[in-house]
């Protein structure tokens, strides 16, 4: 996840001005919330809304209708912005897609939860005894690759047991934990 | 386990093996049924455990350098060398290319 958060910081001023652009969006657009239904537009307008009020120019009846040269350019900022909102969903989407071989952990993945380790020692001269009562050696797998793995069978690893608190709330949460 | 059993099944005619070491108190009464009767989901189908599980001791353990960190799981290369240890769940892409890399 840290992964995924550095390669999302460089986005992050693009989301952001995408997200603002949104939310402010142009006057045009907005409804005038102090017109009470009853209203004509022969009612005068009081000074406070503005000269610039759409409401305002459509209230001079028989004049001309403006012309909304202003809009059309915070329409064409708005559409740039979607733009560039599309293209980082697209981005994110595309790495997302490729996350194996950029290094990022899968999403129903135990990666990284725990801590592994590259060494170099000697396997230890370990004896066996299977339930069965059958002893064998670890010398016996010699030119085999072996994994040894130490768990409790049947029994979920305790929480105190596990060396990494966050791994371990979450794989204590799994019936069959791997 | 469905991980070990999928290792298991996936190298294991190319030579490698899990060896399945149960920390359990209760030793043979708890682990021989646990491991003739319980299946696990693999890949969408039940299995069994496919690699031998044997019972094991502190004193094993600590062969290892395990004190209480369990799960443990180690990787051992043909030459009987520890070259690989991973302390948690193991997960199967990472320890598929490692075991890869030793085949």
């Amino acid at each position: 996840m840290v992964r995924l958060a550095v390669s999302v910081t460089p986005l992050a001023p693009f989301l952001a001005s995408s997200v603002r652009g949104l939310a402010s969006r142009p006057r045009f657009f907005r409804r005038d919330w102090s017109r009470r239904s009853g209203d004509s537009f022969d009612t005068p307008i009081p000074a406070s809304r503005g000269k610039d009020s759409c409401l305002d120019k459509l209230s001079v009846i028989g004049g001309e209708v403006p012309a909304f040269k202003g809009e059309e350019t915070k329409l064409g900022a708005r559409n740039l912005r979607i733009l560039i909102l599309l293209a980082s969903a697209l981005l994110l989407s595309a790495a997302w897609v490729k996350r194996d071989s950029l290094g990022w952990p899968s999403w129903d993945s135990d990666e990284k939860m725990c801590s592994e380790v590259d060494i170099d020692l000697p396997a230890p001269q370990a004896v066996f005894r299977d339930y069965g009562g059958n002893w064998s050696k670890l010398e016996e797998y010699k030119g085999q690759v072996v994994l040894v793995n130490f768990r409790p069978p049947g029994v979920l690893p305790a929480k105190s047991k596990c060396p990494l608190s966050f791994s371990c709330r979450k794989s204590t949460g799994r019936k069959d934990s791997r | 386990m469905p991980t070990l059993i999928q290792l298991q099944e996936e190298y294991g005619a190319k030579g490698f093996t899990v060896i399945g070491i149960a920390m359990d108190d209760e030793g043979a009464e708890t682990v021989k049924p646990f491991v003739e009767t319980r299946r696990f989901e693999v890949q969408g189908a039940k299995r069994a455990m496919n690699y031998p599980v044997y019972l094991g001791t502190q004193d094993m353990a600590e062969k290892f350098g395990v004190k209480e960190e369990y799960p443990s799981s180690f990787l051992i290369s043909r030459d009987g060398r520890q070259v690989k240890r991973i302390v948690g769940p193991v997960y199967h892409p990472s320890l598929s290319k490692a075991i890869k890399g030793l085949l």
